[in-house]
């Protein structure tokens, strides 16, 4: 069979009509899920609104699961120009994300994990001669960088932000195993 | 808190947006753990060791009604998170034990400045050179277009190549 035989035609992969698009994540995922999916994976705090289109639910459903999110302190809520909008709440993702990385990691693993992110920091600080992301975004909008460059710095910005993410994470968990291990160590003089 | 902090991208900002890449792998992660066809969702390294990406392997005997002539099928998704105003970059692309490779991808190509950002990309083996076409993509959050693949048009291209009677 000749290479070009086995590879799809264009016609399979435009899609002229938008009728076509299927809404079958539906069938695969609740509307809740479908929510809090849409709902912690927002650029910035959405209304019921924008967050029910997404998610394939009516705008009353959508507010319903969303306060219930807020009411477990999983999203927060605030007023901007007057509508209500909703984003992740900061205190409880991150509690999740420590909580989650002392679970299934031990202490030195995720010491490795803080010195490897460490140098990735390192690496792109040097390749690209700066000391932050956001100076890393700010050569990416400079005037004489092409769009491809531009692309190019905010993607290396993003993993960055991953990296110091994933630090800033790591140090609060081994903070934790500090205080889980000084609570639960016998102290010498009790021992006696 | 202002408003300026809650819509910042990247750093340790007081409000933790920073986190989003690592939510969207997340939801992507439990999203396609739902996909009917999902064995397995792993997190790997990218290429070069610097990155990591989410890498789905699927029952070929379920997926788009066992057509896939091949023991094998995988996605692996990456996702780069942008500042507010600009677009996300990500991949999503599907190899095949056959060797064939394609992927619907919103990123440029590091040589070749006439292929849309938002394209599809697919070749016979890994030795062919890729075929490219623009693509328009019909959704815009991150999980919304996961389905959008795997669901719609994943499902198309596998169609067109194994099922002849298949009407695209």
């Amino acid at each position: 069979m000749a290479d070009d035989d086995s590879l799809a035609p264009p016609e399979a992969i435009e899609i002229v009509d938008e009728a076509e698009r299927t809404d079958e994540w539906t069938d695969e995922m609740p509307g809740v899920d479908r929510v809090i999916s849409v709902a912690l994976t927002t650029e910035q705090p959405r209304t019921a609104d924008w967050i029910a289109e997404r998610a394939a639910v009516s705008p009353t459903t959508a507010r319903s699961h969303l306060e219930r999110l807020v009411d477990l302190h999983i999203l927060s809520a605030v007023e901007q120009r007057g509508a209500k909008t909703y984003y992740p709440d900061a205190a409880y993702q991150r509690f999740k994300e420590v909580s989650q990385l002392i679970e299934e990691h031990t202490r030195s693993e995720i010491e490795t994990m803080t010195v490897t992110a460490k140098e990735d920091i390192e690496e792109l600080g040097e390749t690209y001669g700066v000391e932050s992301a956001d100076e890393l975004r700010k050569l990416a909008t400079a005037d004489d960088t092409s769009s491809r460059e531009a692309r190019e710095y905010f993607k290396k910005a993003s993993e960055w932000d991953s990296h110091s993410h994933m630090v800033s994470i790591a140090e609060e968990a081994l903070e934790r195993y500090e205080k889980f291990s000084d609570h639960y160590r016998p102290s010498v003089d009790s021992a006696v | 808190m202002s408003l300026g902090d809650l819509l910042a991208d990247g750093g340790s900002d007081p409000i933790g947006v920073s986190g989003r890449r690592g939510r969207i792998f997340e939801q992507l992660r439990i999203n396609l753990n739902h996909h009917p066809a999902t064995e397995t969702v792993v997190v790997r390294p990218t290429r070069d060791q610097r990155d990591r990406k989410l890498v789905a392997h699927f029952d070929t005997q379920i997926l788009v009604d066992g057509l896939v002539d091949a023991d094998e099928a995988r996605l692996e998704i990456n996702w780069w998170t942008h500042p507010v105003g600009i677009d996300d970059q990500f991949k999503f692309h599907y190899l095949e034990s056959s060797g064939y490779d394609c992927g619907w991808h919103r990123q440029p190509h590091p040589a070749e400045s006439d292929i849309p950002f938002d394209h599809f990309q697919q070749r016979a083996s890994p030795e062919s050179d890729y075929h490219y076409q623009g693509v328009d993509f019909l959704e815009d959050a991150p999980v919304g277009l996961l389905w959008e693949v795997t669901r719609t048009r994943l499902p198309r291209i596998v169609r067109a190549r194994y099922d002849p009677n298949t009407d695209v």
